[in-house]
């Protein structure tokens, strides 16, 4: 009787059938669309683009892999590695870096760049969030430049599955999750996940290269105590010290602090590449709203103005606690890290990534003058002309598809 | 066999799209922004006339109560024209020859991790580095650079066991809006001076230090 019925109806099966296959192919094209690289206009300072498996060859060929900018002087000097996109969703970070790679010129030592750390974070969104898959820049002309909105993991296609719990390759056990966080699995493992052999081939790079300084740039909830900050390792302190005054002194109301590197908190980037290799490590973080747990909908304008109706009214309330005396200190840290441009309440993305600019400027100037081996890179947006003109200013015409 | 597999995919997309939309429109907060006329302006900088005799001497020994920004202040002096060493620690016999013992005040967490130790052992360790200086006759000289994020629960108890030893204070303005090192240099008589940015502190240090301006 079953069957019968069902063969009355061929027509709907077909229907439904058909409908099935359009939305697997339309949710097909649109996963498969996640992995197309947000694109990146090669600037005349780059002298060779390196694949980080040159340094690990295991990587060749898989999605761990990624390209590395060399911007070679020629001329005998320091070596710096600044790695951005280690965290995707992070979006001043590989948005610094890509103005970096289009803007920046070695004049003396060499710059390496990297601008998607950990490239397979850039191929998916972190699940629940809601993040959009993808934003824009316009440039003053009006065309417009896009940016992947990646995970804060490895993309678990990429590597899986998570163990249940996580010893990193420093020793300490994390959760399973964090298998798939570059950020904990430094100094990596030759035959280890994926995710630990991207940290392993970075450290590699900055052992063969004989990598002197080594920055990585980062964001983090607004609401959390390390933003506005340089963590340093201890053999970098000094460094970070000369480059935090310099940039509270050339830059009227720039405030940011410095924090030692913790002994105890392993598989990051400021203390194992500290640890494990010859190079001094120091980490950048700004404040991003859209990474806060007090954040709306992630809309574009979140992600580019950093405008969110939660952070905002935050704020307002942070500082009517504040006048009336009775702030404790998680308020006063909401504070300090709330808006940059604290007449509209908002974080806009050009402000941070100037803070980040601003500060790896800083860093190679002191590098210069506090070591024997100097550096020299013009052409990296000035902190004042990125928040008065905007990203778009600086970022090279969209390339043709 | 093909069309009940189609079927299953048509289900799961739905299914992937009806989460979707929701988890799109999930936390749209409801609040209205309010935005602000006032613009933030640097604190204005206040100088404190310090008396004539105020001369600390150099070499300074530069150290934390707190082990946090003893390497800005560290380098904060060396730009002052200062002849400075930093130590962490400070034993008995690293003040022998010392001019001024010269303190960044205010508690890191991650210092604290780093050095292993607990606030409480930390504020204990910073009593008696200030009693062995004022024992030794040392002048102490109490820096607290890092403004806001240094002051709150944690740094409050190490920058008032410095400021209630100090001979004098130099703070930034922005680590002092609630009056917290100004009470302390009214109620003990000791100067304050307060600056709005590194380079006045440098400034301030060199003045106290009688260096000569062209260095
Ligand atoms: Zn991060």
């Amino acid at each position: 009787m079953e069957m019968e019925r069902r063969i009355h109806h061929p027509r709907l099966s077909s229907v439904l059938t058909a409908l099935g296959a359009v939305w697997a192919a339309v949710a097909a094209v649109l996963f498969l669309s996640a992995h197309r690289m947000e694109p990146l206009v090669v600037g005349e300072g780059v002298t060779s683009i390196r694949r980080l498996s040159e340094w690990h060859t295991p990587l060749a060929g898989t999605p761990g892999d990624t390209d590395v900018y060399v911007l070679d002087s020629g001329v005998e000097g320091a070596k710096v590695l600044i790695t951005f996109g280690t965290h995707p969703n992070e979006v001043a970070s590989h948005v610094a870096g890509t103005l970096m790679v289009e803007n920046a010129v070695c004049r003396e030592g060499m710059l390496m760049v990297i601008v998607h750390t950990n490239a397979s974070g850039f191929t998916h969104g972190d699940p629940q969030e809601a993040y959009p898959t993808r934003f824009e820049i316009e440039r003053p002309d009006g065309t417009r430049r896009w940016f992947r909105f990646g995970s804060r993991y490895t993309n678990p296609v990429h590597q899986w599955p998570d163990p249940t719990l996580h010893i990193n390759p420093a020793g300490q056990v994390l959760a399973g999750i964090d298998s798939r966080n570059l950020n904990r699995c430094y100094p990596g493992r030759p035959h280890g996940f994926l995710t630990e052999q991207v940290a392993w081939a970075v450290c590699e790079l900055i052992r063969q290269e004989d990598v002197d300084l080594f920055i990585d740039i980062h964001e983090a909830a607004p609401e959390y105590p390390t933003v506005n900050v340089m963590i340093a390792h201890e053999r970098a302190m000094e460094l970070a010290s000369e480059a935090l005054i310099d940039l509270e002194m050339g830059i009227p109301g720039f405030e940011i602090n410095l924090e030692p590197s913790p002994l105890n908190l392993r598989g990051l980037t400021h203390r194992e590449v500290g640890d494990s290799t010859d190079a001094m490590a120091v980490l950048m973080e700004t404040a991003n709203p859209s990474q806060g747990r007090l954040k709306g909908r992630t809309t574009e304008e979140q992600v580019v103005e950093g405008r969110d109706s939660a952070y905002t009214q935050a704020y307002q309330h942070q500082i009517e606690i504040q006048a009336r005396g009775t702030g404790d200190e998680a308020s006063r840290r909401i504070l300090w890290a709330l808006p940059y441009d604290s007449a509209s309440g908002t974080y806009p993305l050009r402000f941070r990534v100037a803070r980040h600019l601003a500060g790896i400027e800083s860093l190679l100037n002191a590098l210069t003058y506090h070591t024997d081996r100097g550096i020299a890179v013009e052409g990296i947006p000035d902190h004042g002309d990125l928040i008065t003109q905007g990203i778009g200013a600086f970022l090279a015409p969209p390339p043709e598809d | 066999m093909k069309s009940t597999w189609l079927l299953w995919m048509t289900t799961i997309c739905l299914a992937a799209l009806i989460t979707g939309i929701s988890a799109a429109q999930e936390t749209e907060a409801t609040t209205e922004t309010v935005a602000t006329d006032e613009t933030e302006s640097p604190p204005d900088t206040l100088m404190v006339v310090i008396p004539d005799e105020m001369v600390f001497a150099a070499p300074a020994l530069v150290t934390t109560v707190g082990r946090a920004d003893g390497t800005i202040v560290h380098v904060i002096c060396r730009r002052a024209g200062i002849d400075s060493e930093l130590i962490e620690e400070v034993q008995r016999e690293d003040l022998d020859g010392i001019g001024t013992l010269v303190v960044a005040m205010g508690g890191s967490t991650k210092g604290l991790g780093a050095a292993g130790v607990d606030a409480d052992t930390e504020v204990e360790r910073g009593e008696e580095v200030l009693a062995m200086a004022s024992v030794a006759d040392v002048p102490i000289l109490g820096v607290h650079v890092g403004g806001t994020p240094r002051r709150g629960e944690l740094s409050d108890e190490f920058c008032e066991v410095v400021a209630e030893a100090a001979d004098a204070l130099i703070v930034k303005a922005g680590g002092n809006e609630d009056g917290f090192f100004t009470e302390i240099a009214e109620r003990r008589d000791i100067p304050l001076i307060e600056v709005g940015t590194n380079a006045e502190a440098i400034e301030a240090l060199a003045d106290l230090f009688g260096v000569a301006e062209d260095q």
